[in-house]
C-alpha cells in the first residue's frame, strides 16, 4: 500500500476491483464503512457478485481478464474521449507526472498491438526513451510562457489521449461484457468524485489483478488513473494492494523473491563481477531531470551496510565487503516460482524446503507441481499442520510405491508461540510477544515445535559443520564467513535479529558502538551495518519502535496517521509520495485532510518524502536545489509513461486461455507479446483460444472461512462447518443449459485436469452470462482452499482449484494466470 | 472507535444493535459464539449455498442467513441477517414455561436464560412460543439458545460475537444508549437512499435488527425461511 488501512476511511470514493475486500480482508471494511458514513461511495467491480458487492453502492460485472479494457475506458473518460469533458487534476499532472515529457517518435511507436523494440518476447526499452536536449535533459511540452503544458503532439499526455481513444464504451463493453450504461455509471461515480484537488479516491486491489498475463499492467492502468486524478500521496488516495498474508509485506521487504536482496536492492548477477560494477548497474542514474532526487542512487550505501551485516569484520572496503561471497544469478535466467518447479520437474533441482507453504494446493497447474515433487530426492515441509505438499506422495493420482522422494515434516511454532515482527499491508512493522509456548510431545520433551528461526539456526550450524569438516568443500567462504551471532547474544534471537536488520554504527575494528538512528545515516565506507536499509530506524537507540502502541488523538490527527503506533517503512512515513499531497507552494490540496504542510520554514505532519522544500517560493518562483516529489522514481515524477517488461502503457490483451480467438482491439496481438509460454507438452496443456472444448471462463478465489490453501483452517471444525467442501458457482442460465440443479455434484475440467475437479454446484443469480462480441459467454468460479489431507485424509478427493489453473503468467513477475482460464462443466455421473 | 468495556450496573438492561448495512456475512460472530461457549460442531455439507449449518441447533446459537433477490429495478441484492435469540423484554418462552426457574431473565442485562430445568419443559411448546423459532433441544434434553454471553458481560466484557465483529455491524451496550444509536443510524440509512429502512420490534426485543430494505428481502427465522 502507498497508504494504509485506516487511511481508507479518508476516501471520497472507493473502488474495489481485482479484490474482494469484504470476504478476504474483512477488517478493511471497518475503514470502508467509516468512509461510507462520511458520504463515500463504494464501487465493486467483479465477475461475480460477492459479499463486497452486497454492501456496495454500485456493482459492475466484467469478464475475468479484461480489467485493462475496463480501466482503459475510464482513462478515455478522464481524458474527455468519453463524455467530452476532461477530468484531470491539471496542476498535479503537469508538475508531478511525466505527462508533459516528449516522446521520441522516431523510435517509439505502437503498431498492430505491439510497441516498438520487440524481439521475440523481449522488449528493448531503449526504444521508449524521451527526447533530450544536448545536455541530456528531457524535453517537455511547454506553453508560450515557458511553463509545462500538455499540448505538444509528441508529449506523453497527447499519446495517452490517442492510445485510449480506442477504448470507447462500445469497444470496452464488447470485451468486458459490462453493459455500456454500467461502465459510464462507474466512470462517473469514481472520476467525478475524486478528480478535484480536494477530493480523493482509492483503489483496493489484490490477486484479482496480479494473477494475469497482464497482471502488472493491470496495476499500471490504475496507477495512471490515480496520477491523472491527483490521487497519489494524498490521504484517502493511493494505490493499495491488499496483502493476502499477515506478513507477506514483511517477507517481500526481506527478499522472499529471487530478484531482490533485503530492501529491494537488486540481486547480483554473474556479469556484475565486483561491487563497483554492481553499484553502477543495479541503480538508475540521475539523468534527464536535474530536479530528481533519484533515491536509488544511494544503493552503494545500502549495499555496503548490507554486506557488513552479512559478513561482519570479514567485510572491508579493500575486499569489496566480500561482495564475491554473495550468490549471483545467471543473466537471462528466471528463478521465479514456475521455473523453479519446472526445474524440479526436469530433474535439475533435487531438493526443496516448502516452508510455511503448500504448493501442492497453492500453485497454478498443481498437477505438474505434484509430479515435480515426485522427482525430488528430498522434501522438507515446515508447518504447523500436515499439508497436501508433505503428503503429496499419497495424494490423488499418486502411487507411493513409485515415489522415491524422502519427505521430512518439521513442526514449527505458530505466530502466537514466538516473538517477532510482522509487517502489514500498510507497511507497519508491529512487534508481537509470545503468548504461549509451542507444543511439546508429552512423552519426549526433545520433540517440540520450534520457531522458524531456531530451525534455521540448527540447519545452518549443521551445514557449517559439514563445510568445516570437509577440506575439499567447494566455495566454503560464504558459509564459514557468515556473521552468525543471533542465538548466543545478550538478547533473545528475535531481538538480536531485529537489531541486526536495523543496523549498527561500527568502530574501526568493526565492533558495534550503537544502533543506527535512521537510514539517512548509513555509510558506504564500512562504518555502518544494516541487514535491511528500509528497516533502519525500526529498532534504534530509542528502543524497539515496532513495539510502540500509542494511538493518536483524532483531534490532533484527524486523518489517523497514528505515527506512534508501531513503526512503518520508510522512516515512519505513513503515506508514501506525500509531497504530492501539497501544491508547488507546499499548501495541502485539502486542508481538512492534511498529510503534510509547509509552514514557511518547515514541514508539519507526516514524515515528508525526501524532506526538500516546496518547488516554488512564496513569490511563485521555482526554487533552486529542491526536488520533485516522487523521490523513488528516476525522474522524480509519477510515471504515466513507464517502462515495464511488456510496454510503457497498458494495452488490452486476451488471457492465455480465452473465449476469443482474436483480440477485439482489432490488432493481431491476441496475447501479451512479452509473455513466456512454455513448450507445448502434456503437463503444460493450454485450451485453444475460442475453442469449444473448454468454452467457459473460470476464475479462482479465496473464501472468508478458509485461509489460503486451508492448511491452517481446514483443521478447525467450526470453520469446516461454515464451508465444508469444494464448490463451483455458476449462473442459473448455465446450469439450465447443462441440466445442473443447485447442490448437484459436478466435475470441472480444464486442459490440465481433464478428469475434472469434484465440486458441488452453487447455482446463483450472482453470476450472469456475459455478452462478448455479440456472443453469450458463461463464467464460473472456484475456490482454491480445499484439499484432501483435511478435514479427513481422503486421496480420492480431487478438489483443489489449482489443478485447473495454468502455470503461465505475467512477464514482469511470472505470477500464474489463476484468475482467468477456461473450463468445462458436467454433472457427475 | 473501539467500544468501551461494558461495566455491569443498574440500567435498563443491555441491548445489541445489528446494523445489517455494515454486515458482510463474514460470520466471525457465528464462530466466536461457538468458541466462547465451547459448542459442538454441526456436520454439514455444501447445499448449494454459503449459508451453513442449515438451521439453528442446540450447538449453533447464532446463524447468518443469506438471501439473493432481484429487486424491482433489476439490481441484485444479497442480504445477510442474523438469526439468534432476540432476548424479548417480555419473553414468550418464559411465559410458556411450566417449571419455576427453568427460564429466567438475568437481572443485570435482561438476557433470557435457559437453565438446567428446561429439560423438564415441553420442547415443542417452548419452541412454538418463540416468535423467532430459536430454542433447540440438546442430546441431554435441555433447551439451548443464545445467552447474551452474560458471563462475559457480568465481567465487563462484550458478548463474544460483538467482540469479533470486524465491521462495527454489531454493537452492544446499555439499552437506552443502543436505542438512541439505532434511531440515529436509522435516520442516516433512510437519508442515504433507503426510505423503507426499519428497526425490527425495537420496543420488544434486546437484539435490534436494523434493515435497509423491507423485511421480506431477508430470512427472519426458520419458519419464514
Amino acid at each position: 500500500m502507498t497508504n494504509h488501512w485506516i487511511d481508507i476511511g479518508n476516501s471520497d470514493v472507493i473502488i474495489v476491483m481485482g479484490s474482494n475486500a469484504a470476504e478476504n480482508h474483512p477488517i478493511s471494511m471497518r475503514w470502508v464503512n467509516r468512509a461510507r458514513e462520511s458520504g463515500a461511495k463504494l464501487i465493486s467491480v467483479d465477475p461475480r457478485f460477492t459479499r463486497t458487492s452486497a454492501v456496495a453502492d454500485i456493482y459492475a460485472p466484467l469478464r475475468s481478464g479484461t480489467d485493462i479494457a475496463f480501466l482503459g475506458g475510464m482513462i478515455n473518460y478522464i481524458l474527455g474521449g468519453i463524455g467530452g469533458t476532461e477530468h484531470i487534476q491539471t496542476e498535479y499532472v503537469k508538475e508531478y507526472t511525466n505527462a508533459s515529457f516528449l516522446l521520441d517518435r522516431t523510435k517509439f511507436s505502437f503498431d498492430d498491438g505491439v510497441f516498438s523494440g520487440l524481439t521475440g518476447n523481449t522488449y528493448d526499452q531503449g526504444a521508449w526513451a524521451f527526447q533530450t536536449d544536448g545536455a541530456g535533459e528531457i524535453l517537455k511540452s511547454v506553453d508560450g510562457d515557458g511553463k509545462w503544458s500538455l499540448d505538444d503532439p509528441n508529449c506523453v499526455y497527447q499519446f495517452l489521449k490517442t492510445h485510449y481513444s480506442r477504448y470507447t464504451l462500445e469497444m470496452v463493453s464488447g470485451i468486458t461484457g459490462t453493459p455500456q450504461e454500467k461502465l459510464l455509471e462507474v466512470y462517473q461515480a469514481y472520476v467525478d468524485n475524486c478528480y478535484q484537488p480536494d477530493k480523493a479516491g482509492t483503489i483496493m486491489y489484490a490477486m484479482g489483478w496480479t494473477q494475469h498475463t497482464v497482471g502488472a499492467q493491470n496495476i499500471r492502468t490504475m496507477s495512471i488513473i490515480q496520477l491523472l486524478l491527483g490521487n497519489i500521496g494524498v490521504a484517502g488516495g493511493g494505490v493499495n494492494a491488499l496483502r493476502g498474508e499477515s506478513n507477506v509485506q514483511g517477507s517481500t521487504d526481506h527478499c522472499l523473491l529471487f530478484h531482490i536482496l533485503p530492501g529491494y536492492l537488486k540481486t547480483p548477477q554473474d556479469n556484475w563481477t565486483d561491487l563497483a560494477t554492481y553499484n553502477e548497474s543495479a541503480r538508475p542514474l540521475t539523468t534527464g531531470e536535474p530536479r530528481s532526487l533519484n533515491w536509488w542512487k544511494k544503493t552503494p550505501l545500502y549495499m555496503a551496510s548490507f554486506l557488513k551485516s552479512m559478513y561482519g569484520t570479514a567485510a572491508n572496503p579493500d575486499n569489496d565487503f566480500r561482495y564475491d561471497w554473495l550468490p549471483k544469478i545467471d543473466v537471462g535466467v528466471n528463478y521465479a516460482w514456475q521455473p523453479l518447479f519446472d526445474a524440479m520437474y526436469n530433474g535439475t533441482v533435487k531438493g526443496m524446503f516448502a516452508w510455511g507453504q503448500n504448493p501442492a494446493c497453492s500453485s497454478g497447474n498443481a498437477n505438474k507441481v505434484r509430479q515435480a515433487m515426485a522427482k525430488l530426492d528430498w522434501l522438507v515441509c515446515v508447518n504447523i499442520y500436515p499439508t497436501e505438499t508433505a503428503e503429496f506422495w499419497r495424494g490423488p493420482g499418486m502411487n507411493p510405491a513409485d515415489i522415491n522422494t524422502e519427505v521430512f515434516e518439521l513442526p514449527c511454532a505458530a505466530s502466537v508461540e514466538k516473538e517477532g515482527s510482522i509487517t502489514n499491508s500498510g507497511r507497519w512493522a508491529q512487534w508481537r510477544y509470545k503468548a504461549v509456548d509451542p507444543p511439546v510431545n508429552p512423552d519426549d520433551e526433545n520433540q517440540k515445535a520450534k520457531p522458524d528461526s531456531e530451525i534455521m539456526n540448527e540447519l545452518f550450524l549443521a551445514v557449517k559443520a559439514l563445510y568445516e569438516a570437509d577440506s575439499a568443500a567447494t566455495f566454503p567462504d560464504s558459509i564459514l564467513g557468515l556473521k552468525w551471532d543471533y542465538f548466543d547474544g545478550p538478547d533473545i534471537p528475535s531481538v538480536m535479529l531485529a537489531k541486526e536488520i536495523n543496523g549498527y554504527n561500527l568502530d574501526e575494528e568493526g565492533n558495534p558502538t550503537g544502533l543506527v538512528e535512521k537510514f539517512t545515516l548509513l555509510a558506504e565506507d564500512g562504518t555502518t551495518s544494516s541487514g535491511n536499509w528500509l528497516y533502519c530506524q525500526s529498532y534504534n537507540e530509542d528502543g524497539n519502535n515496532m513495539a510502540r502502541r500509542i494511538a493518536s488523538d483524532p483531534a490532533t490527527d484527524p486523518i489517523g496517521l497514528n505515527s506512534e503506533w508501531a513503526w512503518c517503512w520508510p522512516i515512519n512515513r505513513r503515506i508514501i509520495y506525500n509531497r504530492a499531497s501539497v501544491d508547488v507552494l507546499g499548501t495541502p490540496w485539502n486542508e481538512s485532510r492534511r498529510v503534510i504542510a509547509w509552514t514557511g520554514e518547515r514541514w508539519e505532519g507526516d514524515v515528508p518524502d525526501g524532506g526538500a522544500v516546496p518547488l516554488k517560493d512564496a513569490d511563485g518562483n521555482y526554487r533552486e536545489g529542491t526536488y520533485l516529489p516522487f523521490i523513488m522514481r528516476q525522474h522524480g515524477v509519477g510515471q504515466i509513461f513507464g517502462p515495464m517488461k511488456d510496454g510503457p502503457v497498458p494495452e488490452h490483451y486476451e488471457p492465455l486461455e480465452s473465449p476469443l480467438a482474436a483480440n477485439p482491439m482489432g490488432h493481431a496481438q491476441r496475447l501479451n507479446p512479452a509473455v513466456y509460454v512454455p513448450p507445448a507438452e502434456e503437463m503444460n496443456a493450454v485450451a485453444t483460444p475460442g475453442g469449444t472444448e473448454y468454452p467457459i471462463v473460470c476464475s479462482s478465489y479465496r473464501l472468508t472461512e478458509h485461509w489460503q490453501t486451508g492448511v491452517m483452517t481446514r483443521w478447525t471444525p467450526w470453520l469446516n462447518e461454515l464451508q465444508p467442501e469444494m464448490f463451483v458457482e455458476m449462473s442459473e442460465e448455465l446450469a439450465a443449459e447443462k441440466g445442473i440443479a443447485n447442490g448437484d455434484r459436478v466435475l470441472v475440467k480444464s486442459a490440465r485436469e481433464t478428469d475434472g475437479v469434484q465440486a458441488v454446484a452453487i447455482v446463483t443469480k450472482r453470476f450472469k452470462p456475459f455478452t462478448i462480441q455479440g456472443q453469450t459467454v458463461h463464467q464460473v468460479g472456484v475456490p482454491w482452499c480445499f484439499g484432501w489431507v483435511a478435514p479427513a485424509m481422503d486421496s480420492t478427493r480431487v478438489t483443489s482449484g489449482n489443478l485447473l489453473t495454468p502455470n503461465v503468467g505475467d512477464p514482469n513477475t511470472r505470477i500464474p494466470e489463476s484468475k482467468a482460464f477456461m473450463v468445462d462443466i458436467e454433472k457427475e455421473a | 472507535m473501539a467500544q468501551e468495556i461494558i461495566a455491569p450496573g443498574p440500567s435498563n438492561g443491555k441491548s445489541y444493535l445489528c446494523d445489517t448495512t455494515k454486515c458482510i456475512a463474514c460470520r466471525s460472530c457465528q464462530v466466536a459464539c461457538k468458541q466462547w461457549n465451547e459448542l459442538d460442531t454441526v456436520h454439514t455439507t455444501n447445499r448449494g449455498t454459503y449459508e451453513n449449518p442449515h438451521d439453528l441447533a442446540w450447538c449453533c446459537w447464532a446463524l447468518i442467513r443469506f438471501k439473493e433477490t432481484e429487486r424491482p429495478d433489476g439490481t441484485l441484492a444479497w442480504d445477510f441477517l442474523r438469526n439468534s435469540c432476540r432476548h424479548c423484554i417480555d419473553a414468550p418462552c418464559k411465559q410458556a414455561a411450566e417449571h419455576e426457574g427453568s427460564i429466567t431473565i438475568d437481572a443485570e442485562t435482561g438476557a433470557v436464560i435457559f437453565n438446567e430445568g428446561t429439560k423438564d419443559e415441553s420442547y415443542s411448546k417452548i419452541r412454538l412460543a418463540c416468535p423467532f423459532d430459536n430454542p433447540r433441544q440438546g442430546p441431554d434434553g435441555r433447551l439451548y439458545k443464545c445467552v447474551m454471553c452474560y458471563d462475559r458481560v457480568h465481567n465487563g466484557e462484550l458478548p463474544a460475537c460483538v467482540k469479533a465483529c470486524p465491521t462495527d455491524a454489531l454493537t452492544f451496550g446499555d439499552r437506552d444508549e443502543i436505542l438512541a444509536t439505532a434511531e440515529a443510524r436509522l435516520e442516516e440509512v433512510k437519508a442515504d437512499g433507503f426510505p423503507n429502512a426499519t428497526i425490527l420490534d425495537k420496543r420488544d426485543v434486546r437484539l435490534l435488527l436494523l434493515l435497509a430494505d423491507p423485511a421480506s428481502y431477508y430470512i427472519l427465522s426458520t419458519r419464514e425461511g
